[in-house]
């Protein structure tokens, strides 16, 4: 995408309203995790006195079964929902671009391995296997993270790939080739680049679901239980519900305005990148 | 004919899927830190029976005899033995499967139906306001968490209102039991892991709909004589089902996540909730055991849905 | 303007079509057209994409877009006020007497179901008769149309090019109209597909003795099939008549550049000439003769006053300022492309 291209894409994003609402709702989520230790916030930590307390003044969401603040806690699960969301979608889209790219670029036996399994990953029930493996190797978060990428890439590859296909054929490719350039010189640097936005939009839309699978996971049980996140609180906050609703309430509003926002931002991006498609 | 050619082609994929969840159900176990006699014996188990379990299981053997035991016990349904249960993992499984398809089925079909009427409601008046809001009402609903949906659903239709029961399948006392009674469980559950795909369903379907209608055939078909009902009826809407059809068979592997979470969260005696008792026992054959015979459900459920594709769309052909 | 005749069957006086555009502004699409059809006529509706020749051909079939709106003028068919035609009156007349067969780039058939089906539900529509009786039917109009029996219980895909086209024929003659409008029907379709199709449907019209409007922006095909001519710009009728008056004395400068565009094997060699200029923004008020800008032979008072109909020999007629003044006997293109 040349320069031009680019501010046609931010103006085309600009005139979507809900995109840019869930931009900015993302980027606030995203400050607040990153400026946690800094906000005056009390400790998510410090146990008190009144366990169950519903939202007041003092405790904008109440306080949980320890007499946690739940406002600060769940600031605080924004952190864990941000790092898993984001990192294993963007490992899920580096993976699928690596192999889509080279498999709809090169063919041949690497295309037929990778559609085979891309096939094979689209049919079967992730969350179970994320299941199986956070049960067997444990519920660090990075683990999650490195599995939720691992188990997603299937389908950003299918994107990548054929966008290759089609990319390969174009006058610059065989122009970068007539030139000298080695083909994984021209894969990465004139295919890719050129190819990659449904990938983006695809991935951003990921991102959305990690969150919720991650959420799952931990209310479960099988969440990190070092890390504060939104499913765990969720899962604390189950017991208690029919006498202190705001512990499972307030974290799960929060994934659903954060996840909702996310999304909003995916499609926005989705229609900005193909504007021929889903005009009202 | 073409389309049974794609039929076969499909089905010769979905076997391999389930080989595929079959291998790595074997590889993960063996990959995994620690003893794997252990972990099919279970944390708690005596030093003999661990010794039994290894030796059944030939956990001292070279992996590729190993794997080689394992497809063959695999392709006799044989998915090992719970320890926690004392009964084959297969039994047990199928046992609950019925109460979990209930569930996933009711949904999927409501899900589907509400999804398409909506969507063509959504259709009809685009780029109005209501259009606008309908559309963010669906982000919103896949966006919802189905566990905490169901949460509120309980504290809010069951403990409050005292409308539907809270958990389970059934009620306590026998002469309670029956149809409506099973109907009154399943309304909060059903519904939580609906609203997640009605959100979908709608959202693929207006567009689907919308493009329909500006198809060629459309002005044909008025230009005949045909009530716009009829032309809606029958040639956008009938064309419009293929992208929804598709986008259901897409929706399995969804469907059997917000299962697991559902039937946690309503004790519904399913085998979500089986599965997630075995991780709470770390019960590595009853886990793999789910995961295996989920796929193997999920496969099912894609061909039905290849199947019908295939029946509603005449240009399939083999790629 | 046009001698009303006993065998009248389609009388246009004088159409006026608007659309409303999604801004406010009107886009005034037909803006008085009149012209007339007899049993047994051909008539070639030719312009550029824009000029309003599709959108009579909607209005003629009643399927306008809901921004549309009828601002004036008649329709007539057989005496009958098109016009003012109740639903059922509608149904009466929409595919019995007049039909349409449609371009063969549309994707005109529903892909979903079998061509001999779409066929017979169509004819079910009309008539009351039982699914053998429509399926026969079917298979003679198959016949007629020279598709292979066979192919009945074919899907749209599976049919070539030309074959839909034929099928879209066949559906046009269903209930035995007398009109077939035929718009832009071998757009789309190889060169040497489109001459065939084109003269079996010509055949097909004098066989059955049936009438036809041909709207297409290609005057080739227009001057080989069609008896009449009704060349239009800009929503407006800018000559008129039959085909032999208007090819051997085109009185209207767009209709000479039109014909000029046209490379003529037989004459002498000339350049290819293309017509200088944009069609006409009709969604603003026009003042004056609407080929103005593009005129070559332009003067002040084509910019003032919208040029009235010059009558010329017989059915004959030009709206130009100096239709029939021997002085623009040919302007020539060519000279001005350089």
């Amino acid at each position: 995408m040349n320069l031009r291209g680019k501010g046609r894409l931010i103006r085309e994003l600009v005139r979507q309203k809900m995109a840019m609402i869930g931009f900015f709702v993302v980027c606030i989520f995203f400050l607040i995790a990153v400026l946690l230790q800094s906000l005056p916030i009390p400790d998510p930590f410090a146990l008190s006195l009144y366990p169950f307390h519903p939202p007041s003044s003092e405790h904008f969401m109440g306080t949980d079964n320890l007499g946690r603040d739940l406002f600060s806690r769940v600031l605080w699960g924004t952190r864990a929902s941000l790092l898993v969301g984001i990192l294993s979608a963007g490992l899920s889209a580096v993976i699928g671009i690596i192999i889509g790219g080279i498999a709809g670029y090169y063919g041949g036996w690497i295309d037929d391995l990778s559609s085979r399994i891309t096939d094979v990953f689209l049919v079967m029930p992730i969350f179970f296997l994320l299941i199986l493996i956070v049960s067997l190797f444990g519920s660090h978060i990075f683990f999650a993270i490195f599995s939720i990428g691992l188990v997603t890439w299937p389908r950003n590859a299918r994107i990548m790939r054929a966008q290759a296909l089609a990319l390969k054929k174009r006058a610059y490719v065989t122009a970068a080739i007539g030139s000298g350039a080695s083909s994984l010189r021209v894969l990465f640097f004139h295919v890719v680049p050129n190819g990659v936005s449904p990938v983006i939009a695809y991935t951003v839309i990921l991102i959305g679901q990690a969150v919720l699978v991650e959420a799952g996971l931990s209310f479960l049980g099988l969440g990190d239980p070092n890390v504060i996140s939104w499913g765990q609180l969720i899962r604390s906050g189950q017991q208690s519900f029919a006498n202190a609703w705001w512990i499972s309430f307030f974290p799960g509003l929060m994934l659903v305005v954060m996840v909702s926002a996310v999304n909003f931002f995916g499609d926005g991006l989705s229609v900005a990148l193909n504007p021929r498609m889903m005009r009202r | 004919m073409e389309r049974i050619a794609y039929l076969i082609r499909r089905i010769l994929e979905m076997i391999l899927v389930v080989l595929v969840v079959a291998v790595l159900n074997f590889t993960l176990i063996h990959l995994a830190p620690g003893d794997v006699a252990v972990y099919m014996a279970g944390m708690e188990a005596g030093p003999e029976y661990i010794a039994t379990i290894r030796h059944e299981y030939g956990l001292d053997l070279p992996l590729h005899i190993q794997m080689g035991r394992y497809m063959s016990r695999f392709l006799h349904g044989d998915f090992g033995r719970s320890f926690t249960r004392g009964e084959p993992v297969v039994d047990i499984i199928m046992n609950r499967m019925p109460a979990t398809l209930l569930l996933m089925g009711s949904s999927l079909i409501l899900g589907a139906v509400l999804g398409t009427l909506g969507g063509a409601l959504a259709a009809r008046h685009i780029g109005s306001k209501v259009d606008y809001l309908i559309s963010g009402l669906c982000v919103a609903a896949y966006s919802t968490p189905v566990f905490w949906l169901g949460l509120i659903l309980i504290y809010a239709f069951s403990v409050h209102l005292n409308w539907f029961p809270s958990s389970g399948m059934m009620s306590f006392l026998e002469e309670q039991r029956g149809i409506v009674d099973t109907l009154r469980h399943m309304a909060l559950p059903v519904l939580s892991l609906t609203v997640y795909f009605i959100g979908q369903n709608i959202k693929v379907a207006r567009a689907s709909v919308a493009e329909a209608m500006q198809d060629d055939y459309i002005t044909t078909f008025r230009a005949v004589g045909f009530r716009e009902r009829t032309v809606f009826l029958n040639h956008a809407l009938r064309n419009a089902l293929l992208p929804i059809v598709s986008m259901t068979g897409l929706q399995f592997t969804q469907l059997t996540a917000g299962a697991v979470l559902t039937e946690t969260v309503f004790s519904w005696p399913g085998m979500g909730q089986l599965v997630f008792q075995a991780v709470l026992s770390r019960d590595y054959p009853l886990i793999m055991g789910g995961y295996i015979l989920m796929s193997i459900m999920v496969v099912l459920f894609t061909l039905l849905v290849d199947f019908i594709y295939v029946v509603l769309d005449p240009r399939i052909e083999l790629k | 303007m046009t001698p009303y005749e006993n065998h009248t069957l389609l009388e246009v006086q004088d159409l006026r079509m608007h659309y409303r555009l999604a801004s406010g502004a009107v886009l005034k699409a037909v803006d008085g057209v009149t012209f007339s059809i007899r049993r047994g006529d051909k008539l070639g509706l030719i312009g550029e994409s824009g000029c309003g020749k599709t959108s009579i051909a909607m209005t003629l079939m009643g399927l306008l877009p809901e921004n549309a709106s009828i601002r004036g003028g008649s329709i007539l068919y057989e005496g009958g006020d098109v016009l003012s035609y109740s639903p059922k009156q509608w149904r009466e007349f929409r595919w019995e007497k007049v039909s349409m067969v449609f371009q063969s780039a549309m994707n005109a058939l529903d892909p979903v179901y079998r061509v001999g089906k779409q066929l017979s539900d169509v004819y079910r529509l009309h008539r009351k008769c039982s699914k053998e009786d429509a399926n026969k039917h079917v298979e003679d109009l198959f016949k007629l149309t020279g598709l292979p029996v066979s192919r009945i219980r074919c899907y749209p895909h599976q049919l070539s090019g030309g074959m839909k086209q034929r099928v879209i024929i066949a559906m046009s003659l269903l209930c035995n109209p007398s009109l077939i409008i035929a718009d832009e029907p071998t757009t789309g379709l190889d060169v040497i597909i489109q001459d065939q199709i084109m003269r079996e449907i010509v055949s097909l019209i004098d066989q059955l003795g049936l009438s036809m409007l041909l709207v297409s922006h290609d005057v080739s095909v227009v001057t080989e099939t069609c008896k009449k001519i009704l060349v239009m710009y800009g929503g407006k009728v800018a000559e008129y008549g039959d085909i032999a008056d208007v090819f051997d004395n085109p009185s209207h400068p767009y209709t000479m550049g039109l014909l000029e565009a046209f490379p003529n094997i037989q004459g002498p060699i000339k350049g290819l000439a293309a017509l200088p200029g944009t069609p006409p923004n009709l969604a603003v008020d026009l003042i004056g003769c609407r080929f103005a800008p593009r005129c070559p032979r332009k003067e002040a008072l084509c910019e003032e006053e919208d040029p009235p109909g010059a009558k010329l020999h017989g059915n004959h007629v030009a709206f130009c300022h100096f239709a029939g003044d021997p002085g623009i006997k040919s302007v020539n293109y060519c000279e001005l492309n350089g």
